[in-house]
């Protein structure tokens, strides 16, 4: 099985976790291949988390989420492990990001284009996904994109791709429907999110160990865990034309 | 009950000691108490936050100016003279400002060292603004800004 393969051009950019992978239980096919068909070309998959959240919190959760998420698509029946191919790559800076994903475009003769693009993150309430930077004194701080620098990036996306930005407000910000519009690809976005032990019906449980998702929080804390709220899924974004 | 007089002297000296770190706490440091476990979800900055009201007011009232510059759309002047800010880092910082727009602005942390000041802010009502800034020659200038939005 073709899975979750090192970076050569950035092996400073922490890669894979077979182990984890093959521990984490449950394919249930959240989040894996939806609009791939059977193709005789190889398929590549780029799940992306941010670590280094050192104020803020979240990297093991973003890490748990990206492992389930690649652990679901390499069980997914769409999945041909002889030639599909899922990479999980830990990012800290936009320059990593920027890296990662325009670096894709290096495998193509060897793993075929980006079918799936998904980041796993904090989320800013206007400018999307954050990464973090050194201030003068060498402390982390947070780092964002401006709302048109994605819109720039080269992505060597297939003509079936998604996008999934999984964090906090882009469904509601306009993030996602201007990446759906500025790549032509099919966008998945949050209003608000929550992490769960199952991708349907449940917001807490996975502190015990298991698969661990990310999910739209379906209300606040009351109306989740009083009212019994389920989760959401993430909300679609089709490509209009214009963009950022 | 009745205290020994030993008990009283003891008691005394203990609370002068105290009141005595207290005014020399005031008279050295920006900041009475924070509350370092309880953090703010999205910058990590301590939530709780009391700031002396005794407090040198130099290095905000340079970052005030720097912030009120560039409300009134002079951000790229303004960060034009931060040191620690290279070209492509206060393009970026002004065409965020662009993008969120700056309508006010809230002191909610500030940490001291030498002659270097760093100011958290909460940028209207989204706690997502640092200004840090450096006492060069007697005078404090900015020297680093990071706007989130």
């Amino acid at each position: 099985m073709r899975q979750a393969q090192a970076n050569p051009q950035a092996p400073d950019i922490r890669v894979s976790d077979p182990q984890q992978s093959q521990k984490t239980p449950g394919a249930r096919g959240a989040g894996g291949p939806q609009n791939a068909p059977q193709s005789a070309s190889p398929r590549l998959y780029a799940i992306v988390y941010t670590r280094g959240n050192k104020g803020e919190g979240g990297d093991q959760d973003f890490r748990n989420a990206a492992f389930t998420r690649a652990y679901d698509i390499m069980h997914s029946k769409d999945f041909d492990p002889k030639k599909d191919t899922v990479l999980v790559y830990a990012v800290q800076t936009k320059d990593d990001f920027r890296g990662v994903v325009e670096g894709l475009s290096n495998y193509e003769k060897q793993l075929g284009k980006v079918e799936q693009l998904a980041l796993f993150s904090h989320g800013g309430r206007k400018d999307g996904p954050i990464f973090h930077i050194q201030d003068p004194k060498g402390e982390w701080r947070q780092d964002q994109f401006r709302q048109d620098e994605l819109g720039q990036f080269k992505i060597n996306f297939s003509p079936t791709a998604t996008a999934d930005f999984m964090m906090c407000h882009t469904a509601q910000n306009g993030y996602a429907q201007a990446f759906a519009d500025a790549h032509g690809v099919h966008t998945r976005g949050f209003g608000d999110t929550v992490f769960s032990s199952d991708p349907a019906n449940k917001v807490h449980g996975y502190e015990s160990g298991g698969p661990e998702y990310m999910l739209g929080s379906g209300g606040n804390w009351f109306q989740r865990h009083i009212l019994g709220a389920p989760p959401k899924q993430a909300q679609d974004f089709y490509p209009k034309g214009g963009g950022w | 009950m009745t205290l020994k007089p030993r008990t009283t002297k003891a008691l005394w000296a203990g609370l002068g000691i105290m009141a005595v770190v207290f005014v020399y706490h005031l008279a050295t440091s920006s900041v009475v108490f924070r509350v370092p476990l309880i953090q703010d979800d999205h910058s990590g900055e301590p939530r709780f936050v009391l700031l002396n009201p005794f407090r040198n007011r130099g290095p905000e009232k340079a970052a005030d100016q720097a912030l009120l510059s560039i409300k009134n759309g002079h951000c790229k002047e303004t960060v034009e003279s931060a040191l620690d800010m290279d070209p492509e880092r206060r393009t970026h910082i002004c065409g965020m400002f662009k993008d969120l727009g700056l309508a006010d602005w809230e002191l909610r942390n500030r940490k001291d060292s030498g002659n270097e000041s760093e100011l958290y802010y909460w940028h209207d009502g989204y706690p997502s603004l640092w200004v840090y800034v450096r006492k060069t020659a007697g005078t404090w200038k900015v020297t680093w800004i990071n706007v989130i939005g």
